[in-house]
């Protein structure tokens, strides 16, 4: 009898078997990286209503954050600002300006401005700003030099891995009160003293009913 | 099971049984028990088959995947101006007062970016501050409590049937006829229709007690000097101003100080949910029950007797019960009367003995001025005549006695209390065309008038009429006009407690849909102009306490009251001949022949109007456990006469002409020969009200609550009865322990409390242990001795906690979601068994059996000693809550929170995570509110303080009964110590189900009953069997 498959369908297991855990590999690979909020998260750069620049105000004339973002030490939120925080000053700098059209807009006729969400945690995660600032950690260690962005975007993946890395060891990301909201700040040589200093009393928890209600 | 366990078993079986059902131990019942869930726990919801569930579950798999290519892009809308007071992300409280009638209590409510969602009570409020148990080195500040309807009052304000504009169909959104009016119009109405100087115009307000709306009543009465003023509730003090009008020759409130009083005789009345002032009575009750420890003076103690014919929750707490048909209760005042040296004539044997005990301790409590008799508001005028006269006996002439009294009266102002004689007048007049236009504000009466008056009938004779109501009900949908009230949380107001302390309702949101007050409603009716609340409530308080500075007024607004308006007390001059002129005139109700039937308040929904919170519908009834229903509740042996033989199983209950079906209860406890039914239910319009229960105004009468000579038979059919007491039965372990004082007195240790547990060892230990030495450790107590079973925990914790409501039929199946729930165990005969209530939250077991058999760690410890929920690990195996002996965690079945109307969301704590279907919950120790304390701890650069952190039930709860906080009795951590700690050292302090060696970090303190030594009380017998057993 001749024979009904050529000699070189012999090698096709073994190729299926070769496509099938590669292929397999190669997948959780692809979803492992494209899934991940490191490659979803990171570089989210929406578009604002009102073409607001942080690298401007905080990078050039060098606004301190909670001048605006007031409620960052008392709140689990650190608040957007109402628009009469940017009328304090717009009132009679750039009054005329055509890109401020909707922020007087939005004073004269009391209507919010819908400024579109950039850092954005699941709802089962309780995040409390206040207390981080409370312990040390500096705006740009989530937030990343804000100083240089013209338009805001995540730099960070703010994934639980993420935030439960730095719980475990907070010591690079913990700096003196008052460089809380300084954008380009480096430790110090004498940082490690000062961090060992904070770990006495600082306990990071790194229980599940620490975030999650 | 270990013979140590089955050794128990038996033994307290013979104690306490949860039901009937249990007590028989019926086949079908351990069927039931030994099954893994419920019968069709495992189903569907009835309106869903496979096949229609898998095309739905199949369209959103795919629908989601759709969305998943795309970010959800989510806004942030800050403010234009901040108020200076906000701080975004942190709740606001605010001091307001919620009316009910006559009464006002105090509220303290919770605001989370303008939307309040939560209630608790206002310390500062004389009708809502709480007991708490004096602690051993601090006291905490004071509290204030609440009760089931303050707490859920605030779902009301987010109901959605109030829209009295848009009524959208569910199914096709498409938008039906308006049925409410627009509030522009009404000046346009009034005028509209003619109605001159107020002839032929009636106004049907429901009771209120408020400076501001008898201000507006007044300006009424001056634009319409010929209009009549009738009031009416269904539920009212009427019949007590009739019995002290009788004695004192004016109609005065009795105020009573329960605390002060060393024996209380209670006729048919509920100090726990029935009454006015409930809150306050109940936190003073248990200030003069509190046992500290072993050394307590027994005269420190108080007794309570309770003679009633339903059983209720006062009848659950006293420490000897009297069942009496409610129409007796007129001849045993008599008789008590008669003993004192009063002379009233009424007749009826009731056991010797306990008249006896009744008088001795009266008149022995009376010598210091601490003896106190209560009567029910369903009682004649003649029982509360008498009643004032025996007070006024028991008050010692000693001018040496120092102790004030323990009943005050009052002459109230402001106030306008029903008069049911007076609606039977306007019925009629309605009916003969007298009555041309009627003014209804408040109330529902088409719904609650007594059913012999005929209200909608007359109704109809009217020509024109109009409707001020909560929302779309029944009257509102037999008038011309129906207008929507502001809800109390969304408008400025004022009312008088109890006291007589002038309270202040103000705001917390813009009225949701376009409604006005009753104030701004008849100043609209009177004077055409529409006069914000505000500016009226202003003018009538620059009236009552003078022209005040802004700061002194900010004060006010503040604190919610005006400290120091009390009412002054009234000399209480008894006109003995009055009293017996008015008891001839008055005899006291004769003994029924044959059924007697009596119509109450629920206790879940009052009259009605709440019957459209689901949160209270499906609140189990503390006594009957019954959600979503009323029932005939007869005793045992009425139920063997009228051949009830299963739960549920339907009974026709005829008065005269009228009948209605309900389903029977037999209730171990109640007298023989009456049947009692609630009122309340079976309302024809509200999503949520129409669905439950049958309407019992239909049987009620004009003259009476209570009516001789009703017929009870059997007929076809069975109603299902969603009870909750029988589901997560704990197979009558000793999980309740009590003693008597006596008995607790000459005990050695705190396992002789009764039924005896057994030791464990507590080193044994199959896993390496937790480390539990440092920092935070978060406990419990629950004093037995204190808790009363008046369900405000529970609802205090569905409001905080998020929990959903899942109906009538998923409660059946045993899917009720609450994280507390609050156990009833009967114990002794079943024809007169004691009541007592165990409410059971989730233990937080230090050796947790839950955490052990999770198959992805979807619930485990924390170092704070919490047994932690983690909704995103769950994937629904169901094993925990298979291996919890305690019972206490719950299944999302379903996702209960989704397709709730739109406006629900508002009612919802942002603190905590909405659970999805398929996941496990239970209670959390409200770990919201402790990372809140730590938090802000942290931020201050201190330790959280004692009592900082209160769960929400802790927080409701009026007699103080749960102590939660930490527990770490470290000298360096906590040198002071806590509450906790120190409840926990009592000696009645006991662990349920210590022999399973769980550690939970809930324990139970033991409740001590103070029976009278001549009465030979139930629990003595079973003392002995008790030590026999161990």
């Amino acid at each position: 009898m001749a024979q009904l498959f050529p000699r070189w369908t012999n090698y096709v297991p073994a190729l299926v078997l070769f496509g099938m855990v590669f292929g397999g590999i190669g997948t959780v690979a692809l979803v492992w990286y494209y899934g991940s909020p490191r490659f979803i998260e990171v570089g989210y750069r929406p578009e604002q209503p009102v073409p607001y620049s942080h690298k401007l105000h905080v990078g050039e004339l060098g606004l301190d954050c909670r001048y605006c973002h007031a409620s960052v030490e008392l709140s689990h939120e650190a608040n957007i600002p109402p628009t009469q925080t940017c009328m304090n000053c717009h009132a009679t700098i750039k009054p005329k300006s055509e890109k401020l059209q909707l922020v007087r807009d939005s004073f004269e006729n009391d209507t919010p401005i819908a400024w579109v969400r950039v850092h954005k945690l699941p709802d089962y995660a309780y995040f409390n700003h206040s207390v981080h600032i409370k312990a040390g950690v500096g705006c740009a260690s989530c937030h990343g030099n804000v100083g240089e962005m013209e338009t805001v975007e995540v730099k960070e993946p703010l994934s639980m891995g993420w935030c439960l890395e730095c719980h475990r060891n907070p010591q690079q990301h913990l700096r003196p009160q008052s460089e809380i909201t300084n954008m380009t700040w480096e430790p110090p040589p004498d940082h490690a003293e000062f961090v060992r200093d904070v770990m006495k009393t600082l306990n990071p928890p790194q229980d599940c009913s620490a975030c999650h209600r | 099971m270990s013979p140590l366990n089955s050794g128990n078993k038996n033994e307290s079986k013979a104690a306490y049984w949860r039901s009937l059902d249990e007590l028989a131990d019926a086949p079908e019942f351990r069927q039931e028990l030994e099954r893994e869930f419920h019968e069709g726990a495992s189903e569907a919801p009835d309106d869903v088959s496979r096949r229609q569930f898998i095309t739905v579950m199949g369209a959103s798999v795919a629908l989601a995947s759709f969305t998943g290519c795309r970010r959800p892009v989510e806004h942030i809308v800050p403010y234009v101006r901040q108020p200076e007071e906000v701080v975004p992300g942190r709740a606001l409280n605010y001091a307001s007062t919620m009316p009910l009638g006559e009464d006002a209590f105090g509220v303290l409510v919770r605001s989370n970016e303008g939307r309040p969602t939560k209630i608790e009570g206002n310390e500062n409020h004389p009708s809502t501050r709480a007991y708490d148990l004096p602690g051993q080195n601090k006291r905490p500040e004071a509290r204030g409590a609440a009760n089931s309807l303050m707490l859920a009052s605030v779902l009301d304000l987010y109901d959605p049937d109030r829209d009295p504009l848009v009524q959208r169909d569910e199914k096709d959104q498409a938008p039906q006829q308006p049925h409410g009016e627009e509030w522009s119009r009404l000046a346009e109405v009034i005028a509209g229709a003619d109605l001159g100087t107020g002839a032929g115009l009636a106004v049907l307000s429901e009771g209120f007690s408020s400076p501001t709306i008898e201000r507006m009543a007044k300006r009424f009465a001056a634009r319409f000097p010929e209009a009549r003023w009738i009031t009416y509730d269904a539920i009212s003090n009427e019949n007590i101003y009739k019995g002290t009008e009788a004695v004192f020759g004016r109609p005065l409130r009795p105020v009573y100080s329960f605390d002060r009083a060393s024996t209380v005789l209670a006729l048919d009345y509920d100090l726990v949910l029935g009454e006015s002032n409930n809150v306050r009575h109940a936190a003073d009750f248990a200030k003069g029950r509190h046992v500290k420890d072993k050394h307590e003076d027994e005269k420190s103690v108080s007794r309570l007797y309770a003679v009633e014919s339903m059983y209720t929750l006062t009848g659950g707490i006293a420490d000897h019960r009297l069942r009496v048909q409610s129409s007796q209760i007129g001849a045993f005042t008599a008789t008590i009367a008669n003993r004192l040296g009063i002379k009233a004539d009424g007749s009826g044997k009731f056991d010797q003995r306990f008249v006896d005990s009744v008088i001795a301790d009266l008149q022995a409590a009376a010598a210091q001025n601490r003896a106190l008799v209560v009567a029910g508001r369903r009682q004649p005028a003649a029982v509360h005549a008498l009643v004032a006269a025996i007070n006024e006996k028991l008050t010692t002439a000693d001018s040496t006695v120092s102790a004030p009294r323990t009943v005050q009266y009052v002459a109230v102002e402001d106030t306008r209390t029903s008069s049911t004689e007076d609606l039977a007048t306007l019925v009629a007049d309605m009916a003969s065309g007298e009555i041309k236009s009627l003014i209804v504000i408040g109330g529902d009466p088409v719904y609650n008038a007594p059913g012999d008056l005929d209200f909608g009938d007359a109704l109809q004779h009217v020509p024109f009429s109009i409707c001020l109501a909560d929302r779309f009900n029944e009257t509102s949908a037999h008038v011309n006009h129906f207008l929507l009230r502001s809800h109390y949380l969304e408008s400025w107001g004022d009312a008088r407690a109890y006291d007589g302390t002038l309270s202040l309702i103000q705001p917390l949101i813009e009225p949701l849909y376009k409604s006005r007050t009753t104030a701004e409603f008849l100043n609209i009716v009177s004077t055409g102009k529409d006069v914000s609340g505000y500016d009226l409530v202003r003018q009538t308080w620059n009236g009552l306490i003078g022209a005040i500075d802004e700061g002194a007024w900010r004060r006010i607004v503040h604190d919610g009251v005006h400290a120091g308006s009390a009412y002054k007390t009234v000399p209480a001059n008894l006109v003995t001949r009055q009293l017996e002129t008015f008891l001839a005139d008055n005899p006291m109700p004769s003994p029924a022949t044959g059924m007697e039937l009596t119509v109450t308040a629920s206790n879940s929904i009052y009259d009605g109007r709440y019957a459209n919170n689901g949160w209270l519908q499906e609140l189990p009834d503390p006594v009957t456990k019954v959600t979503w229903d009323n029932v005939a509740a007869i005793s045992p042996a009425t139920a063997h006469k009228l051949g009830v033989k299963r739960k549920g199983q339907k009974v026709r209950v005829t008065a005269g002409q009228r009948n209605i079906e309900l389903p029977a209860l037999v209730l171990p406890g109640h007298a023989d020969d009456a049947v009692t039914v609630e009122l309340g239910y079976g309302q024809d319009i509200g999503r949520v009200s129409q669905q439950s229960g049958r309407n019992a105004y239909a049987l009620r009468s004009s003259q009476s609550d209570t009516i001789n000579n009703v017929s009870v038979t059997l007929v076809q059919g069975t109603h299902l009865l969603a009870t909750t007491q029988d589901h997560q039965s704990m197979e009558g372990r000793p999980l309740l322990r009590e003693n008597t004082l006596m008995g607790y007195k000459k005990s050695a240790k705190n396992h002789e409390l009764l039924p005896a547990a057994h030791e464990m060892d507590e080193d044994l230990q199959l896993y390496a242990s937790h480390n539990y030495a440092n920092g935070y450790q978060w406990g419990m107590a629950i004093d037995l001795n204190l808790c009363n079973g008046c369900n405000a925990c529970a609802i205090a914790c569905q409001s905080e906690n998020n929990i959903p409501v899942v109906g009538k039929v998923q409660t059946e199946k045993g899917r009720e979601m609450a994280w507390i729930r609050i156990d009833r165990y009967f114990k002794g005969d079943t024809d007169d068994p004691q009541m007592t209530h165990q409410p059971v939250p989730c233990q937080h077991c230090e050796n947790a059996p839950c955490e052990q058999v999770c198959p992805v760690s979807a619930t485990v410890h924390d170092e704070q000693g919490l047994n932690v929920m983690v909704y995103n690990r769950c994937i629904g195996t169901r094993y925990c809550a298979n291996n919890c002996p305690y019972k206490v965690r719950r299944f999302n079945f379903f996702n209960f929170t989704k397709g709730k109307p739109e406006v629900h969301k508002m009612s919802q704590n942002p603190e905590v995570t909405v659970r999805s279907r398929g996941v496990m919950e239970k209670c959390s120790f409200c770990i919201q509110r402790i990372n809140h304390a730590k938090i802000d701890a942290k931020l201050d650069d201190r330790q959280v303080r004692d009592g900082e952190v209160m769960t929400a039930c802790q927080q409701a709860c009026p007699v103080g009964a749960i102590v939660f906080g930490d527990i770490n009795s470290d000298e360096e951590w906590n040198p002071t110590g806590t509450r906790v700690i120190h409840v926990k050292g009592s000696d009645r302090n006991y662990k349920m189900l210590q022999e399973l060696n769980t550690r939970p970090r809930t324990t139970y303190l033991g409740k001590i009953r103070n029976p009278s030594a001549s009465l030979a009380p139930a629990i003595a017998a079973s003392d002995d069997h008790g030590h026999e057993g161990h």
